[in-house]
């Protein structure tokens, strides 16, 4: 009955309408005959919708981990060692993410009592035992050489293949969104931002701190690693750079330009981190002009402009873009 | 592995285990003192200290290419250039967040790991760097010990600088102001220390010894402008397991970790040495939530 109430309760905000819009648009991209590099990165933008968004419901229980390619690594590696054996992929796919939140969970119940810095500390340490442990174990994983990643589904060309999975990766994403929606509102979602909000007073009204961050981390992990697995069979390879640190801290970054802990804020950070990239693709020719050496150079700007931004939002406005979208909309009403 | 165990066993590889643990040693003995120094006086976890430390290691290497100069005086140049930066990075970034959530800090330095590293990679390409000392070749031996004056300059050096850091810390006033501001920052600010420059001066002070730690890890092995995010954390593990804002704890626990470090990979291999630490961490932690000795003043 609440989630009816909910879907009521849409139809009054304004947010949706944008959201709508935005779906509409998303759907019907694929048949304007994009470019397959457009439509890669289209791809890796809703992937990046759906990571980050599982990083922030984590956050969203007031805890940051900065290990978070652990998970996306786990359940790329279990589905890519499962579909190998087995060519059942769907089954891989939901074995990852299982195997992840197992993970998850054991990785939570060392973090619930910690500080929030120790836990960053102890996350990050995580991918980087994960590193050691892919390369370690060269006769599963095929070590720093890596391994081809069976199709999620046969396909005529690459194109095609894009075409499909463009939408698989735009239903889980709208999925993810929706699911950590209801999961915010629910009473779960009250006792996570409790948590995150004062832990002692959580605890004093009751509320097991130590059950719903393990709750959180588990959840999290699970989706990290549903994502993860669907990153894998979108690339068709992996290595042991899926646990890179770059890869922990892009749904940082996503997350707390757009807005950390809020629903919309990976959406935003994502569409924003696109945008961004396809300007700076754009104008690569104008740059290259400068200087012969601009062509090494420009990759670099490009990543240091990103961390230029984070600490700008994090200085001038450390609630992200989404609460001043949200105030801007609400105005316009 | 059981035959790298048994290798590692026998006398001359034990010796060299232990020597190549110290030089180590020394380099994280500077990173976990810098950063436990600003993390005991401000309280501020900076991710983004290993940076400073590349950074001093290149600022050193320019002042060694352009002028010429012997590379272990320069470092004393590159503490004070880092230093200044430092005192920048403080005054534009964590200024604004002290005090806020934690969290900002995090995310502040995860933004300012990737403003340093690629604006380092851009200034000087990704080739790794070293120093070329001009004592390279020579080799001091004691008995069956035998070393390259480098690595005996490299400890010296290490020793000179704790030594003045512990006499600045303990003996004069600016050292007893930092330590009253750690201990009680409102205290401190009413018995008229401006507080605000104590920060300014600690997180010079603690960039400046990463500093010299990047050029001492320039001249013993090499940099490469990625090379600081991974130290950085290593060295937050120390100061984590060697008692939080305890000088004492981030010397010995630098040094410790440096040996362990050098005989971890002897015996598991070259994988393991960034997961080493972050194991050892994990369990301490499993232990203690608090950390192996809580928190301490300066």
């Amino acid at each position: 009955m609440k989630i009816i109430n909910d879907l009521c309760l849409i139809w009054r905000n304004p947010k949706f309408y944008l959201l709508f819009l935005l779906l509409v648009i998303s759907l019907l991209i694929p048949f304007f005959q994009i470019s397959i590099y457009l439509m890669h990165v289209l791809i890796l933008t809703f992937f990046f919708i759906g990571y980050s968004s599982s990083w922030n419901l984590l956050a969203y229980s007031g805890q940051v981990s900065f290990g978070h390619a652990a998970f996306l690594g786990i359940g790329a590696y279990v589905t890519t060692l499962f579909t190998i054996q087995t060519s059942l992929p769907f089954i891989g796919i939901l074995m990852g993410a299982i195997v992840s939140a197992f993970v998850g969970f054991f990785i939570g119940l060392t973090c619930v009592r910690l500080r929030e810095w120790f836990l960053a500390l102890v996350t990050f340490g995580f991918s980087i035992i994960m590193i050691a442990l892919t390369i370690e174990l060269d006769w599963l994983t095929g070590g720093t050489l890596g391994l081809t990643v069976p199709k999620l589904f046969p396909s005529i060309n690459q194109y095609q293949y894009y075409f499909y999975y463009y939408y698989v990766m735009l239903t889980l994403a709208v999925f993810l969104v929706l699911l950590f929606h209801f999961i915010t509102r629910s009473k779960v979602g009250l006792a996570f931002a409790a948590i995150r909000e004062n832990e002692s007073e959580a605890k004093a009204t009751g509320i097991d701190v130590v059950k719903y961050r393990l709750l959180a981390f588990t959840i999290s992990a699970f989706f990290t690693g549903l994502m993860g697995a669907f990153y894998a069979h979108f690339i068709g390879y992996i290595n042991h750079q899926i646990y890179s640190p770059e890869n922990s801290f892009w749904p940082i970054i996503i997350s707390v330009i757009g807005g950390l802990a809020t629903l919309e804020g990976p959406v935003i950070g994502s569409l924003l981190r696109f945008l961004i990239y396809e300007f700076l693709r754009i104008i690569e020719p104008w740059v290259r002009t400068i200087g012969p050496g601009m062509v090494t150079i420009y990759p670099k700007m490009q990543v240091l402009l990103f961390g230029a931004i984070l600490v700008v939002v994090i200085i001038l406005m450390p609630k992200g873009i989404a609460p001043w979208l949200r105030k801007f909309l609400m105005s316009g009403r | 592995m059981v035959i790298r165990l048994a290798l590692a066993i026998s006398f001359p590889i034990l010796i060299q285990i232990v020597i190549w643990g110290l030089i180590v040693g020394c380099i994280y003995v500077l990173l976990a003192s810098g950063l436990n120094l600003i993390f005991g006086v401000m309280k501020v976890v900076n991710f983004a200290h290993g940076e400073f430390m590349i950074l001093g290691g290149y600022v050193s290497y320019w002042l060694s290419i352009l002028t010429g100069l012997n590379p272990y005086f320069s470092i004393f140049l590159s503490m004070v250039v880092v230093g200044v930066i430092g005192v920048i990075t403080e005054r534009v970034c964590f200024h604004q967040v002290l005090g806020t959530s934690k969290l900002n800090e995090l995310i502040l330095s995860l933004g300012l790991i990737y403003v340093l590293q690629n604006a380092m990679s851009i200034l000087w390409t990704d080739y790794p760097v070293l120093i070329d000392s001009p004592f390279k070749n020579m080799i001091i031996s004691f008995g069956i010990v035998s070393m390259g004056l480098d690595w005996l300059i490299v400890i010296g050096i290490t020793v000179l600088i704790m030594v003045g850091f512990y006499i600045l810390i303990r003996r004069t006033k600016i050292g007893r102001a930092m330590r009253a501001a750690s201990q009680n920052r409102v205290a401190a600010m009413l018995m008229g220390i401006n507080v605000e420059h104590i920060n300014m001066l600690t997180f010079g002070l603690g960039t400046a010894l990463a500093a010299t730690a990047g050029t001492l890890l320039a001249i013993t092995t090499s940099i490469t402008p990625y090379a600081g995010e991974i130290p950085a954390l290593k060295a937050f593990t120390i100061i984590i397991l060697g008692g939080l804002g305890s000088p004492v704890g981030a010397a010995v626990g630098g040094l410790v970790y440096g040996l362990v470090e050098s005989g971890a990979v002897t015996v598991l291999g070259g994988t393991w040495r960034d997961a080493v630490g972050f194991i050892i961490l994990i369990l301490a932690l499993i232990i203690r939530p608090t950390g192996l000795f809580g928190e301490k003043e300066i």
